[in-house]
């Protein structure tokens, strides 16, 4: 099963000037289909909180945070290894 | 150079019976191959002089459903050198009278009968798949990202476990327990390494289509040489890109090493490579948005057990 994707751009959701930087990325056109780290608890609602989340995980903050500090000290870090969730359960 | 075969009764795609020969001597040179010319649930030779190993010999691994029995004892006395467990070379172990050894009873029987004593006290050999490396048997198979090791890497005792496939969605990326096929590899915005085994998975990119086998070897006399026994696991899929952007790629397990197990009444020669490692895992292409790691876990390493001088 291949996944169909697009490119999206938006305003940099940290930015709030008149003029933002508008950054472009890839999503699946079905978000549904948008893999996320175990911790996540809901599925984001806008391709903003799509960005957050994934400018969050390579950072390391928020929700991230917890287990990017784990994945340092084990190596393992597979809660913050993304998979495609059934948002349906 | 020549590339032998051992006739595999009742072949079967991935499966076929255990090869049982017995010799008066046996003699590889260099330079000349060796292997089953269809898998097997094992190989065993019997020589009643002198082994002489120059060239290489392979045996990779059978899948042949659930084993009838995962754990195979088959021992010899061997009380001069210290041996002391107490055994009883029963027709119900070493996979003889199950069906694990389909059509070779009667062959097993027949050696069976030459041993010195069918019990006693002396050193047991044991085949089946363990966790672990060496851990006295054939290895597991590797697991991959978001599809970590568990029982589905299991080997039996004539086959290395099986690779895990890169997961992203939970389809398909298990291996099949007992040595049969890795998981499936996939390719697209989701690049998934396939996980080898017998065969290996579908999909992105190729991996062994292998997991170790079993080889056995009783010579009254030396084990003499400086070859080659190949019964190591092949290697877990490189997760590649294919046709459109890659965001995640992990990488496929690589298949568990397989068994190896000589005796001798002489010696062993120390120059003989036993190759019983596990096949590396998978690597994989650069993604945008996972930008280290990932890559597939190597299969667990199996056992050789070398046993000189054993009483006669």
């Amino acid at each position: 099963m291949d996944i169909e994707t697009e490119v999206v751009c938006i305003p940099h959701p940290e930015t709030e000037v008149v003029d933002p930087e508008i950054v472009c990325f890839t999503l699946p056109v079905n978000r549904e289909l948008m893999p996320v780290c175990d911790i996540m608890e809901e599925m984001p609602t806008t391709d903003g909180d799509w960005y957050m989340d994934l400018l969050h995980r390579e950072r390391g903050t928020g929700i991230h945070y917890q287990c990017h500090q784990e994945s340092k000290q084990t190596n393992e870090g597979s809660q913050c290894t993304p998979k495609i969730r059934d948002w349906s359960e | 150079m020549a590339a032998y075969t051992w006739t595999v009764t009742n072949p079967n795609g991935y499966d076929g019976d255990m090869v049982v020969r017995q010799y008066s001597s046996f003699n590889l040179s260099s330079g000349n191959t060796l292997t089953p010319a269809n898998r097997a649930r094992g190989v065993m030779i019997w020589v009643d002089g002198d082994a002489t190993i120059d060239g290489t010999i392979t045996v990779y691994g059978a899948y042949g459903g659930t084993p009838a029995d995962t754990s195979w004892n088959m021992a010899i006395n061997n009380n001069s050198n210290g041996d002391t467990q107490t055994f009883t070379n029963s027709t119900s172990e070493w996979g003889n009278g199950s069906t694990d050894a389909n059509g070779i009873h009667p062959d097993l029987t027949a050696i069976w009968a030459k041993l010195p004593q069918p019990n006693g006290t002396g050193k047991v050999f044991f085949t089946g798949s363990n966790t672990g490396d060496n851990s006295g048997g054939t290895g597991y198979g590797g697991g991959a990202t978001n599809e970590g090791q568990n029982s589905n890497n299991q080997g039996s005792p004539y086959a290395g476990g099986a690779g895990n496939a890169g997961d992203i969605d939970g389809t398909n990326s298990a291996a099949t327990r007992y040595g049969g096929q890795g998981g499936d590899g996939r390719g697209g915005a989701y690049a998934m390494g396939r996980g080898a085994g017998n065969p290996s998975g579908s999909g992105n990119q190729g991996a062994g289509d292998f997991t170790g086998g079993l080889f056995v070897l009783f010579a009254r006399g030396n084990i003499n040489g400086s070859g080659t026994i190949d019964c190591s696991g092949g290697n877990g899929g490189y997760a590649g890109f294919t046709s459109s952007e890659v965001l995640y790629a992990y990488g496929g397990g690589g298949a568990g090493g397989g068994r190896i197990i000589l005796v001798a009444g002489g010696t062993i020669s120390s120059n003989i490579t036993c190759d019983v490692n596990g096949g590396s895992g998978g690597g994989r292409t650069g993604s945008k948005y996972l930008t280290s790691g990932q890559q597939g876990a190597r299969g667990q390493h199996g056992t050789v057990t070398k046993l000189a001088g054993v009483d006669q």
